[in-house]
């Protein structure tokens, strides 16, 4: 199987996880919250862009709602191909961790 | 600025996703804003901006790259391994593009004249054709009135601007310093509204209300005043001793306009200058070139009509039956016009030369670019096994075509940088050459980068097609067994044609260059009727006029100073003008001859080594000399006079006195105009003209000097040799033949490299067929010939084609001289020798070298 970079995984996830409300702004600090870093808004919208080129997620202009400027809000959403691929990334994720104890505890015990 | 940066970042990625991006980053914006100042949250936000646009532009980029990497690293490798041969191509392509650049940078800077003019499409000057006294004429000057009567009376003429032009003004004076010989113009406010001259300080809209005001150049401002200000300072017109009061300064004028003067004074002062009462609104005199602003959507030809009809109800005396008025386009007025009377354009050109470059440009391009093919096509026969491996691997047609295009714009972007470097280079010897003052910064202006680029791009597309399109077409299984089929004699050809094609366009440029060359020899060796070498002569200014014969006296005091005359001088650009109305003993009614005035006084003849064919010349013992007249040659054979001495002429009623003598046909003026019927009048004018011995010349100046010194001691001495003033009257034709032959060789250059190239390929095919001739006992001479036979056919055909192109070239150019050559076929023979010589000698090299090969190491593999 095809496997997506680190980022365009976690853009997916993001998506998933605000449902309805997954716009621009909104998809970017989902980013920020789970990974605790600040991300340049090139290194989203870049491989945003791919993932949409690529049909993993759809991106439908919002009627009524209009973000700044007059200008239309896009929402992005799953695709069915995307939702498959995100579940086919579950199951690898599953599979590789497997057997894995918390890392982080056992970091910190060792220091 | 976020409209640009949407439109950029829509290249690269979708409308949703830019939607979003720019929705976030107003958000940013936003937040940004209300903890920090302004200044860092704008330039937080265009640094996200830029950030944002290189992480697209290489997202996209990086899939690319890799194929155009490995087409790039391909390209090199074959540059390397062929090393002389890329070094033809790309050489022969910087070649090409530097000199069309270079001519693009010329015929650039002669487009641009006037341009700076905001109504630059909707200025028009009117012009006239007449006969006076049987010669046609054309002319730009009219009535001052002629310009507010149209404004007021035809609706589509918007404004006009007239001026009244004074070359070599006298002396204008401010403090110690006194300005001669300058350009000044009458003119009007409205000058002002038609032409855009900037003011760097005064109101254009009453600069020249004033009776005594003067509008001039910064560079005059700064001659006379120095630093300050020079606004309300007087000047003084000495001539007529008035005073004026500078209102107005305005920027230089720029060198590419075709207006050019140091003053401008109101039209108004000719009635306080001259005396004359109305001369503003007067129709019969008065005289000043008018220029029109006009509406945009105005027929020419009606309006034509209307002035024509206009200016001939009112000037009664000019505006004869066959007048014709006529207006000519801002546009057109530095390369096309051709008025006879015409003498406030400055730095006139000539649009046939810009013909003549654009073929050269286009010519040498397309040189350059056949080289290009040729040897990109001899090359790539051998890479043909590289296109069948890629073929197997999976690549498409597409691809190899890309992979060929690739390289090719590759190697003409190389040649372009080399060409830049060559421009640079060689930039100062076409300034030099042209006479202009051409800036190279011009090629950074976005228009003529854009056309560097164009042509670049161009070039490499256009070359790199030929062999791109026909290495894709090649069958797979031919090629990887090494058969080329038929493909081979349809290649050559091809490339034949290409080699007829460039030695065509050297030719014509090579035959150029030989009749100019030729025509400029035979100005230069031609008789002109007089001793051109050691005159020297001076300007006869007024201050001299009432001591001119004190002059003479003290002059002639000096051994060293052979003859002492004034009169005209052979170096005085006179276009033959010429008089009609003339009238002389035994004239048939229906004989009417223009005739030439020449001022010329005692000892005229012997200053400049004239011989006389009959009768004498004016002279100091005859002092009724100042009646009577002299004639050349041309005059008693048009006159049809039989012992023209002591008849009676009559050059204007009242005038009527007799010939003295003939003189011998000498030529007044440049080559390019006939000897005409010509009378001598005896008066001192224009020039001081003195035949000094050729020893001694420095102390013979000195001399001269302290006599001038004497007279005029606030002047600085001027002076000029015949000798070099007559080989100024064909300075532009000589900088041009000079630039076309420059560009010959350059093309000659290109088309033999272009020939060097294929000629070794050639002999590197045909290696085993010499081979073979060799042990079948063909001799090593007769194996030469073979090869060259070859190309000398293609060179002899391509100067076949060139012959009517560059016949029909130089008699157009060499009808323009009345003494010319004759375009005899020795010119052509010439050409086609030379042409001959030089293909031989290119290709000598390579084809003994395959003669003398021995035939064992050809043959040896089979």
């Amino acid at each position: 199987m095809n496997f997506l970079s680190r980022i365009e995984e976690i853009l997916l996830l993001s998506i998933y996880k605000l449902k309805d409300n997954a716009f621009g702004i909104s998809i970017r600090e989902q980013v920020e919250k789970d990974t605790g870093i600040e991300w340049l808004s090139g290194a989203i919208y870049a491989p945003l862009s791919r993932l949409k080129k690529n049909g993993y997620v759809n991106a439908v202009e919002a009627e009524g709602s209009t973000g700044q400027g007059g200008r239309p809000r896009i929402y992005y959403n799953l695709s069915p191909r995307g939702m498959e691929k995100l579940a086919a990334i579950q199951q690898v994720n599953i599979s590789v961790w497997d057997g894995v104890p918390n890392l982080k505890r056992a970091v910190t015990k060792s220091k | 600025m976020i409209k640009t940066v949407e439109r950029i970042l829509g290249f690269f990625t979708d409308r949703f996703t830019v939607l979003a991006i720019v929705e976030d980053l107003d958000e940013k914006f936003r937040k940004n804003r209300r903890n920090n100042g302004k200044v860092i949250s704008l330039l937080r936000y265009y640094s996200a901006i830029f950030l944002i646009l290189t992480s697209f532009f290489l997202e996209n980029l990086n899939w690319r790259l890799v194929m155009f990497r490995n087409y790039l690293k391909i390209a090199w490798r074959d540059i390397k391994t062929q090393k002389a041969f890329s070094a033809i191509k790309i050489m022969s392509l910087a070649l090409g593009l530097a000199t069309s650049l270079l001519i693009t940078i010329w015929i650039h800077y002669e487009m641009s004249f006037d341009m700076f003019h905001k109504n630059y499409d909707n200025i028009y000057r009117l012009a006239r054709t007449y006969i006076f006294n049987g010669v046609v004429r054309t002319s730009p000057w009219f009535p001052r009135a002629i310009g507010p009567a149209l404004v007021e009376n035809i609706p589509e003429v918007i404004n006009f601007a007239r001026f009244d032009q004074h070359k070599n003004f006298d002396r204008i004076q401010s403090g110690d310093i006194v300005d001669y010989g300058s350009t000044l113009f009458m003119t009007d406010n409205t000058f002002f509204e038609v032409f855009d001259f900037p003011f760097i300080s005064g109101d254009p809209v009453t600069a020249l209300s004033n009776l005594n005001s003067v509008v001039i150049t910064e560079d005059v401002a700064k001659m006379f005043f120095g630093n300050e200000d020079p606004m309300g300072k007087t000047l003084l017109f000495l001539d007529k001793n008035i005073p004026a009061t500078v209102t107005g300064v305005l920027k230089n004028i720029p060198e590419n306009s075709h207006i050019q003067f140091d003053y401008l004074v109101p039209s108004e002062v000719i009635r306080s200058w001259w005396g004359t009462s109305d001369d503003l609104d007067d129709w019969e005199i008065g005289w000043a070139n008018c220029y029109l602003l006009l509406r945009n959507d105005f027929e020419k030809e009606d309006l034509e009509k209307k002035t024509e009809n206009f200016f001939k109800q009112n000037n009664k005396e000019n505006g004869q039956e066959n007048t014709l008025v006529w207006l000519e386009p801002l546009k057109d007025l530095h390369l096309r016009s051709d008025l006879f009377w015409d003498h406030s354009n400055n730095a006139k050109g000539n649009i046939v030369y810009i013909y003549i470059f654009m073929f050269i440009a286009i010519s040498v391009m397309g040189i350059a670019c056949a080289n290009f093919m040729n040897l990109s096509t001899a090359r790539y026969m051998k890479r043909s096994m590289e296109v069948g491996i890629r073929k197997v691997s999976g690549a498409q047609k597409q691809d190899i075509i890309k992979q060929f295009l690739c390289e090719s714009l590759f190697l003409s972007f190389t040649s372009l940088l080399i060409a830049v470097i060559l421009v640079f280079l060689l930039f100062p010897v076409l300034k030099d050459l042209s006479g202009r003052n051409l800036d190279l910064s011009m090629i950074y202006t976005g228009k003529v980068a854009l056309y560097i680029l164009f042509i670049t791009l161009a070039a490499g597309l256009i070359s790199g097609s030929y062999p791109a399109f026909f290495l894709s077409n090649f069958d797979l299984v031919n090629v990887l067994k090494s058969k080329y089929g038929n493909a081979k004699n349809s290649i050559l050809s091809f490339r034949k044609s290409l080699v007829v094609f460039q030695f065509m366009c050297t030719t014509v440029l090579i035959i150029i260059s030989l009749v100019i060359f030729f025509q400029l020899d035979y100005i230069k060796k031609k008789d002109l009727g007089f001793n051109r070498m050691n005159i020297l002569s001076f300007s006869f200014h007024r201050e001299f006029w009432p001591h001119f014969d004190t002059i003479k006296e003290e002059l002639l005091k000096n051994p060293d100073i052979l003859y002492v005359s004034s009169g005209f001088s052979p170096s005085m650009d006179k276009k033959g003008h010429a008089f009609g109305g003339i009238d002389w003993e035994g004239r048939s009614p229906d004989n009417d001859v223009p005739f030439d005035l020449y001022f010329a006084h005692y000892d005229f003849p012997e200053a400049l080594g004239i011989e006389m064919a009959e009768g004498r010349f004016f002279s100091k013992e005859h002092p009724g000399d100042r009646q009577h007249f002299v004639v050349n040659e041309t005059a008693v054979k048009e006159m049809g006079m039989e012992d023209p001495i002591g008849k009676t002429f009559t050059p204007d009623p009242g005038l009527e006195g007799k010939i003295i003598g003939v003189i011998k046909d000498f030529h007044t003026s440049t080559l390019k105009a006939r000897i005409v019927p010509t009378y001598f009048i005896c008066k001192p004018n224009i020039r001081i003209i003195t035949r000094i011995r050729p020893v001694n010349t420095a102390k013979s100046i000195e001399y001269i000097e302290s006599i001038w010194k004497r007279f005029l001691p606030d002047r600085e001495f001027d002076y000029y040799f015949l000798d070099d003033e007559l080989k100024a009257f064909y300075n532009n034709d000589r900088n041009t033949a000079k630039i076309i032959q420059y560009f010959a060789f350059l093309t000659l250059f290109v088309s033999c490299i272009g020939l060097l190239g294929l000629v070794s390929h050639y002999t590197e095919q045909k290696v085993k067929e010499i081979g073979i001739r060799k042990t079948l006992g063909a001799s090593i001479p007769g194996i030469i010939g073979m090869i060259s036979k070859e190309f000398i056919i293609l060179v002899v055909l391509g100067n076949m084609m060139a012959l009517p192109l560059s016949y029909y070239i130089g008699r157009n150019w060499l009808d323009t001289f009345a003494y010319r050559i004759d375009l005899d076929w020795w010119i052509f023979g010439y050409s086609t020798l030379i042409m001959i010589l030089i293909t031989f000698l290119t290709i000598n090299y390579q084809t003994i070298k395959a003669a003398l090969l021995n035939p064992a190491d050809a043959l040896r593999y089979e």
